[in-house]
């Protein structure tokens, strides 16, 4: 910039200033945003990052007028998160065009992990900056501006799995099967009949087995098309159900013998939470 | 059988007997025809005439003992930690041969540069502590980045592998790729080489480069496969 202008007469530098003064005009205050979105609550909006953030790092985020999805595989394609947040889980919601964002989700938790339970939420995509505009309102206003990055092309297709068994249960139940599970093992196979679901983790000495009949309080559905048994690594669905625990009370597994599972959360306003986790096949 | 046994020789025996095991689990093999090998180092491989892995097996450093009473001869390795024993009764022995093997060739592996790849994939931490891998096989006009990551600090980082001692062709194409290659605002470009090695004479014009060197051998990436080929995780690719 600074050699451009020594070779300019008065006049094109006037000109040049005169320009750079509309732009930055412009860039605080976008005449018609392509994004804005609005929540009360801004700790749902943590949440939601927070289930993300377990397992990916940068994620391509598309919003369109309808609402928001994103569906991306861990770097080691092990495990997917998908999910899908219509225009009604926002309290207002605009968005003119599709818009692709990608941003580093790790980097969005780390702004959004002080949100108080009194605090309303603002995202705004500032087009011509390439940034996102997060504004926290409290008692106090806090504002934050990230840049976003470049979207990637690929497009991730949903897997094609033959579900033989559903399992509803509650997130909390879950959660404290898993952790029990992850203190003693690496991997945890889950099996499933009409009758129960029994959860097994073997470590090195000690070995757990977890039994939830129908009748269960935990165990709000059990559906089973054809008994199924598959193991899957605890780290991986250990960081999914802590993730989306926090986010939802109810979650969902679906499996068949040595296939993926889905572990789908039930969301508020129809929103959607849902996760793909690769088996483990052990040799018997 | 019992001078091999004591003179740590290799011992090969195609026997009829059954196999007890007590231990972590426990298993028992009927009667049957099968191929057992004990080595010189302690270890014991029951195989029967099919499948390429042994049926029972106890591994090196166990104390093996042999028994002959009434026609049958107990064989019996015991692994003293964790504490788990395989015991053979042996009825009648079709063969029974024991070998001093001479053999001190050094093993050499052949890696290729896709599993230095899937052994960065699998151990992100063989870099450094910290780093992330946020894609491999990164497209970018001139080509493809092996892979790229951030580390703990949210620097971009772009790797390259190499198989063979990284030299000037290999600096080259990283210089190239970076052109089109940008970190997030306030955050470092980081090009970094991954190789067994540096070629004779590329030291200086590496340095120079600002691109860094991190070393992995091929012995090394091969380790982190077996570790991870033995924990039979399936990746989503198979269902999609």
């Amino acid at each position: 910039m600074y050699q451009l202008r020594s070779h300019m007469a008065g006049e094109q530098l006037e000109l040049l200033e005169s320009s750079i003064a509309e732009t930055s005009a412009k860039k605080e205050k976008p005449a018609n945003p392509m994004f804005k979105a609005t929540m009360n609550d801004a700790r749902l909006f943590r949440n939601l990052i927070g289930a993300i953030s377990s397992l990916i790092e940068e994620a391509d985020f598309n919003a369109s007028p309808d609402g928001i999805k994103l569906r991306s595989m861990d770097p080691s394609h092990i495990a997917m998160v998908d999910f899908e947040w219509p225009k009604t889980a926002f309290d207002t919601y605009e968005c003119t065009a599709p818009t692709k964002l990608r941003l580093s989700v790790s980097n969005l938790l780390k702004l959004l992990k002080r949100t108080k339970s009194d605090e309303s939420i603002e995202v705004v995509y500032d087009d011509a900056n390439k940034k996102l505009n997060i504004t926290l309102k409290g008692s106090i206003v806090r504002k934050f501006i990230t840049p976003t990055l470049e979207p990637s092309t690929e497009e991730v297709p949903t897997p094609k799995v033959p579900f033989n068994a559903r399992v509803k249960i509650t997130a909390a139940s879950l959660r404290d099967i898993i952790d029990d599970a992850q203190s003693i093992s690496d991997n945890v196979k889950f099996e499933v009949n009409q009758e129960k679901f029994i959860v097994r983790a073997a470590g090195e000495l000690t070995s757990a087995l977890i039994e939830l009949d129908k009748g269960s309080d935990a165990i709000l559905e059990l559906d089973v098309k054809e008994p199924a048994k598959a193991t899957y690594n605890l780290n991986y669905l250990g960081e999914i159900i802590r993730a989306g625990s926090g986010a939802s009370e109810v979650a969902s597994l679906e499996f068949s013998t040595n296939m993926p599972i889905k572990v789908e959360f039930e969301m508020p306003q129809q929103g959607r939470l849902l996760y793909y986790l690769a088996p483990r096949i052990e040799a018997e | 059988m019992v001078i091999g046994l004591e003179a740590r020789r290799l011992l090969v025996m195609v026997v009829s007997c059954t196999v007890e095991y007590s231990g972590r689990t426990g298993s028992h093999l009927g009667e049957g025809e099968r191929l057992v090998i004990v080595k010189g180092d302690g270890c014991i491989l029951v195989h029967r005439g099919r499948d390429y892995q042994p049926v029972n097996w106890q591994p090196s450093g166990c104390i093996i003992q042999a028994q002959a009473s009434n026609g049958t001869l107990v064989l019996k390795a015991v692994r003293p930690s964790p504490l788990e024993s395989l015991t053979l009764v042996v009825k009648d022995v079709q063969f029974l041969g024991t070998f001093l093997l001479q053999d001190d060739a050094e093993f050499i592996l052949h890696a290729s540069e896709e599993e230095m790849q899937r052994a960065i994939i699998l151990q992100p931490d063989v870099i450094e502590p910290g780093f992330k891998i946020l894609d491999f096989e990164k497209k970018v006009p001139p080509g493809f980045v092996d892979v790229y990551g951030v580390d703990s600090e949210g620097n971009t980082v772009v790797i390259e592998i190499k198989k063979d001692p990284a030299g000037f062709p290999v600096i080259k194409q990283l210089l190239e790729y970076l052109k089109y290659l940008q970190a997030p605002p306030g955050k470092k470009l980081r090009p970094m080489i991954v190789a067994p090695s540096i070629a004779k004479g590329a030291q200086s014009a590496l340095a120079k480069s600002g691109i860094e060197f991190k070393q992995l051998t091929l012995q090394k990436a091969v380790e982190i496969l077996q570790k991870y080929a033995r924990s039979d995780q399936q990746a989503l690719k198979s269902w999609l």
